[in-house]
């Protein structure tokens, strides 16, 4: 389960758990219960994002939270949604996998960084349907997340490969296509995952490769970093290294941004999107 | 008091402004609404004259063509009608020239000719059976038109005036004069052998003006004017016994003006609104007469008018606006004594002739007199005289002289107004004596010749005056005499060629940009007085024309303002609709802004949201409430999209930058300095580098406000910021425009300086309003741009160089381009720092449409 997902149906409990007699006091306890969530060491760019989102889309409406005869009324309508919602986030995999039906054709060598959930569902239906395919996965220190992901395909009878990160360059002329996850994307399109996602993008796009990114919508944030340098610190660290008072220029950032220009198509649970289009659904949403 | 030294070249120059305009400035889009209008004759005639739109000059060209054909109707209904309606045929020419407005303004697309002028007819004789003193005189106030053709040029009338000497048929005859020979004094290709040969005027036509010009012939033409001469005469002496002032002779003809206005929605024109009423009074006329040949008369006009239609365009193009403002005011002074005519009960022509002479005789007496204490008093006392004399005249000429003051006192800025008002005077009294005139000339020769010498007399004594107060003046009465002399003569060759060269060397098209209005540094580009240009307009526009207004905020700041006071002002004609008179008066003050200095993208927008408000607004609205809520709109409009916008933008803008930047900036941007206040305030140290382009240099005031807010500021040019741009973190600058597919329109060199930035990898922002969006795409900074002065540019300060190619216009296959806008591609563009957020290029479609769909949908 994505962690933003999980922070939902946090936010999900306490709402159920809720005690609060008005609007204004509840949505202020479930702000308190926002940070609380991004205050944990996961990554806080797809919590913070889906907690927003959750909130908007349950308090979207606010005509008919005001019609509402009293509170109680109110907390029902809340729930309901709140509920409706997450039921349709974890629908969003499979609109994401039925959009990337026929992305992965045979014969195609593709290299991926890092774990991702979605990509490993992607590929994993490939291989269900049939098709032959091979895998680089980058090995993405500091936590070697890529070598879990290889555990996890070659479960699914995925041949791969795992690679160090600094030998992405070398493996680049030899891939077809780069898949990444995300964990947020930008206003622009571009997006933020694990560290090495840029470079691995940015090598791809050098050398003319399509780089396709598995995202739910949910991810989408209302930022536009300028470059990597001008990224919010709470996305680089986890929350006890911003914490301890430790010196953050020694500090391995965990994410990284990639401009979208280095990126192709976003396969998202809206569709298939060029970056372009993000910023579109983000105005929508959030106007 | 530069242009008051050369007055004549200033006009010279003016006029040439006035033929640019024509040409070239409001081609875009304006046309599309008024288009469903015109009858489908003149719909042709229109579209063949891309100007046609916006303001007078455009519409002038028209009034002459129309003349031209009023002439040639003039003849198959002489064969026709004979003798027997001699009357109705010598009123003919001007039912011509005043039935192309009406079609132009009002009647429907499908509407024939024919209907159109039943339609108006009816309004008319009711204006003139109700009681027109009250009535017409709060439209006479209230309407900018009237007062426009009398405030017109004093030179001019002058002239006209002079060379009016005989009947009205030599009247309208002797203007063309008027017109063709100024055209050849200055220097235009449009010679008067054109015109007749164009329009195969008949030989009483080609007559009067040999009469007119020669001035001692009065030989074929008499015939036709005779007749008409009496009735004019019977009817000032109607309008005197009657006690009837001649204001309400002003009236009459102001009030159909307006009603036909009214019905027909004309706002565009000033002049044109004047001619509608002739129409009318002739048509009512005609009807009395012989109603049964008008509608023969309509279909002859009418089959001529679209025989000749391929070629009014020619002529339109070829016309000097000024000009045809006279002709304007000519046929509309003609127009004023059939409307006399018409207010009188029944009694037509037959008995008029003894009546009249005795008047004329009264009148000329009395006109000696006021000579003579002209000479002794100067021009106060004889203007004075002329009212004891002729009491209608001078009403009229009064409210000339106030209309024509009252202007100048507002717009203190329109340098070249102010001769033409010290004159004026001397120029309103010649005027009146040329009413006068128009009837005691038919009586003979000799009184023709020495009624000539008076008047020429009177324009010496001006020209005296004005010696004795200014030098400028002088140069101008001397010019006025000069031009008066001319008829006589063909216009020398001389002036004509050296008069062609330097319009060849002001026309001088750069190849590729020849679609964009050249530069004006100089010249007065609109004539002066015409009342439909709010003076707040004026004064904004020339200071527009001037730079001292520059910069897209700015610009649309005080055009709004200057549109809120116009409103202000506004006064809702009688029987009208706010929203659509209103919408259409608003029309040449756009298009003066715009021929002062072609709008901006901004400005487009929120004129067109002003537009928009105006349009809106219902029918039923009582007009205080209407203005009051349009000024609201505008205020609401300044005060979120630029007051609030600004700060907005600048803690969006602040956001994006740290403690430590080094900010790069391009020329003065207002929103910058409060981003920079922005961060300063939160405590981060930047500093900021202001590069700058030589012409001109507006970041000089840039670095000045900067190092007052003891920030570290660096100032260079444009042409070494590669140099500094590797020290550079960040490139802000702020756009002028953004097009619908996020390229930027910024003032020329940002695009360079974004291509630096990205060369250096560093970050390129951009501040924009969003009301500057635009629903435009540009791939290319050659579409929609300005040209600015290229004069500026060849300017060389070194001492080396210095003059080297100040004649660069003579010199052959060099072209000087100084372009003042450029188009940054979106993808040069890291983030657009918007009111509403911070957004990607990507975005600007998405905010226009969800923005500006009502009133960007409009067009």
């Amino acid at each position: 389960m994505s962690p933003a997902i999980a922070a939902m149906k946090a936010l999900m409990e306490s709402l159920r758990q809720d005690d609060s007699t008005t609007l204004q006091e509840f949505i202020e306890k479930m702000k308190d219960a926002r940070e609380a969530l991004s205050d944990t060491d996961v990554s806080v760019v797809s919590v913070s994002s889906g907690c927003e989102l959750f909130m908007r889309f349950i308090t979207l409406k606010h005509l008919e939270l005001e019609q509402a005869a009293d509170f109680a009324s109110c907390r029902e309508i809340l729930l309901r949604r709140g509920e409706d919602f997450i039921k349709s986030m974890e629908e969003n995999r499979k609109k994401i996998l039925r959009s990337s039906n026929t992305l992965i054709k045979d014969g195609m060598t593709i290299l991926t960084h890092s774990r991702s959930r979605n990509v490993l569902a992607v590929m994993t239906e490939a291989a269900k349907q049939g098709r032959q395919f091979d895998v680089f996965v980058t090995e993405s220190q500091p936590d070697c997340s890529g070598c879990r992901m290889a555990d996890e395909l070659k479960a699914a009878g995925i041949p791969c490969i795992v690679i160090l990160d600094s030998a992405v360059g070398y493996v680049m002329e030899r891939v077809t296509a780069v898949m990444l996850g995300a964990e947020g994307v930008c206003e622009n399109g571009g997006i933020l995952n694990k560290i090495g996602s840029c470079t691995v993008a940015t090598l791809a796009h050098l050398k003319n490769k399509p780089v396709y990114v598995m995202v739910e919508s949910y991810k989408f944030i209302r930022t536009i970093p300028l470059n990597n340098s001008s990224l919010p610190k709470k996305y680089l660290h986890r929350a006890s290294v911003l914490k301890s008072d430790r010196d953050l220029k020694s500090a391995h950032p965990l994410v990284d941004y990639t401009p979208p220009q280095n990126l192709t198509l976003l396969y998202t649970d809206l569709g298939v999107l060029p970056t372009s289009a993000v910023t579109e659904h983000l105005i929508k949403l959030y106007t | 008091d530069e242009d008051g030294r050369r007055p004549h070249a200033r006009s010279f120059t003016q006029h040439k402004a006035n033929i640019w305009m024509n040409k070239e400035g409001p081609k875009r889009k304006k046309n599309r609404k008024r288009s469903k209008k015109r009858t489908p004759l003149i719909g042709t005639c229109t579209s063949s004259n891309p100007g046609e739109i916006i303001g007078e000059p455009p519409q002038r060209p028209t009034l002459v063509s129309s003349e031209v054909e009023a002439l040639q109707v003039e003849s198959p209904k002489s064969a026709e009608l004979g003798n027997c309606l001699r009357q109705s045929k010598v009123t003919s020419p001007r039912k011509g020239p005043s039935q192309k407005p009406l079609c132009n303004t009002g009647s429907q697309k499908t509407e024939p000719l024919l209907s159109g002028l039943h339609v108006t007819q009816p309004k008319h004789t009711e204006i003139a059976s109700g009681d027109p003193s009250k009535t017409a005189l709060k439209v006479a106030s209230s309407n900018g038109p009237v007062s426009t053709l009398f405030t017109l040029n004093v030179e001019q009338t002058q002239q006209r005036a002079s060379k009016i000497k005989s009947s009205k048929t030599a009247n309208t005859e002797s203007m063309k004069i008027t017109q063709s020979k100024i055209r050849t004094s200055e220097s235009e290709t449009q010679p008067q052998v054109l015109l007749e040969g164009k329009t195969k005027l008949k030989q009483v036509n080609k007559k009067s003006p040999q009469k007119t010009s020669s001035s001692s012939e009065l030989n074929v033409a008499q015939g036709c004017k005779l007749p008409f001469i009496p009735v004019s005469e019977l009817l000032v002496a109607d309008t005197h016994s009657s006690s009837i002032p001649a204001v309400n002779v002003e009236n009459t003809h102001s009030k159909p003006n307006v009603k036909e206005k009214n019905t027909s929605s004309v706002t565009e024109e000033t002049h044109m609104p004047n001619l509608p009423p002739m129409q009318f009074e002739l048509n009512t006329v005609i009807m009395s007469e012989a109603k049964n040949k008008l509608d023969h008369l309509c279909n002859l006009l009418d089959s001529i008018v679209i025989e000749h239609s391929g070629k009014e365009g020619y002529s339109t193009n070829t016309v000097i606006p000024v000009l045809v403002d006279q002709t304007a005011k000519g046929t509309s002074e003609v127009a004023v004594i059939p409307s006399k005519f018409e207010s009188l009960p029944g009694t037509v022509s037959e008995c008029q002739g003894e009546k009249t002479k005795e008047d004329i005789e009264h009148e000329r007496k009395a006109r000696k007199e006021a000579k003579a204490m002209k000479k002794k008093g100067g021009d106060k006392s004889k203007s004075e005289n002329d009212k004891q004399e002729n009491f209608n005249c001078i009403k009229v000429e009064k409210k000339k002289a106030v209309q024509q003051g009252k202007p100048l006192v507002v717009s203190a800025v329109t340098e070249e107004k102010l001769p033409r008002g010290k004159q004026e005077p001397s120029g309103s009294s010649v005027p009146s004596q040329g009413t006068s005139q128009e009837s005691t000339t038919a009586k003979s020769k000799a009184d023709l010749k020495r009624e000539r010498r008076e008047k020429q007399e009177a324009q010496r004594q001006a020209k005296m005056i004005a010696k004795a107060k200014e030098v400028e003046k002088q140069t101008k009465g001397q010019e006025q005499v000069h031009l008066s002399n001319d008829k006589a003569k063909p216009a020398p060759k001389k002036k004509k060629s050296a008069g062609e060269g330097a319009k060849r060397s002001r026309d001088r098209r750069i190849p590729l940009l020849g679609h964009l209005p050249l530069h004006f540094s100089q010249l007065p580009i609109y004539p002066v007085n015409c009342d439909d240009i709010h003076p707040a307009v004026r004064t904004l526009g020339l200071k527009m024309r001037d730079r001292i207004v520059d910069g897209s905020t700015a610009r649309v700041v005080s055009t709004l303002a200057a549109l809120k006071r116009f409103i202000n002002d506004y006064r809702t004609p009688e029987s009208c609709d706010l929203s659509r008179d209103l919408a259409e008066k608003l029309l040449p003050n756009v298009a003066f802004l715009n021929a002062c200095r072609p709008h901006a993208i901004a400005m487009d927008n929120a004129i067109r949201f002003l537009k928009h408000k105006v349009n809106s607004i219902e029918a039923s609205m009582p007009e205080a409430q209407a203005k009051d809520e349009l000024r609201t709109a505008i205020d609401d409009y300044l005060q979120e999209n630029i007051n609030l916008a600004s700060s907005t933008i600048a803690s969006h803008a602040a956001s994006l930058i740290d403690d430590g930047d080094v900010i790069l900036t391009f020329g003065y941007s207002a929103v910058l300095i409060e981003v920079v206040e922005a961060v300063c305030k939160g405590g981060s140290n930047i500093s900021v580098v202001v590069v700058d382009s030589p012409h001109p240099s507006s970041g000089v005031s840039m670095v000045k406000k900067l190092s007052s807010m003891s920030v570290t500021t660096y100032y260079r040019l444009i042409t070494d910021v590669t140099h500094i741009m590797h020290k550079v973190t960040k490139v802000v600058v702020e756009a002028e425009a953004v097009m619908m597919n996020g390229a930027i329109q910024g003032i020329c060199g940002t695009a360079g300086l974004a291509l630096a930035a990205a060369t250096h990898d560093t970050p390129f922002i951009v501040l924009c309003h969003t009301y500057k969006f635009c629903n435009n795409d540009l791939t290319d900074s050659l579409v929609i741009n300005e040209l600015g002065d290229a004069d500026s540019i060849v300017s060389c300060p070194s001492r080396e160089y210095f003059g080297l190619l100040d004649n660069w216009r003579e010199t052959q296959n060099l072209n000087v381009v100084s372009l003042v806008y450029d188009v940054t591609p979106a993808c040069l563009v890291t983030a657009l720092v918007t009111e509403q957020s911070v957004l990607p290029t990507s975005a600007v479609p998405v905010i226009i449409r969800r923005n500006y769909a009502d009133i960007l949908g409009q067009d």
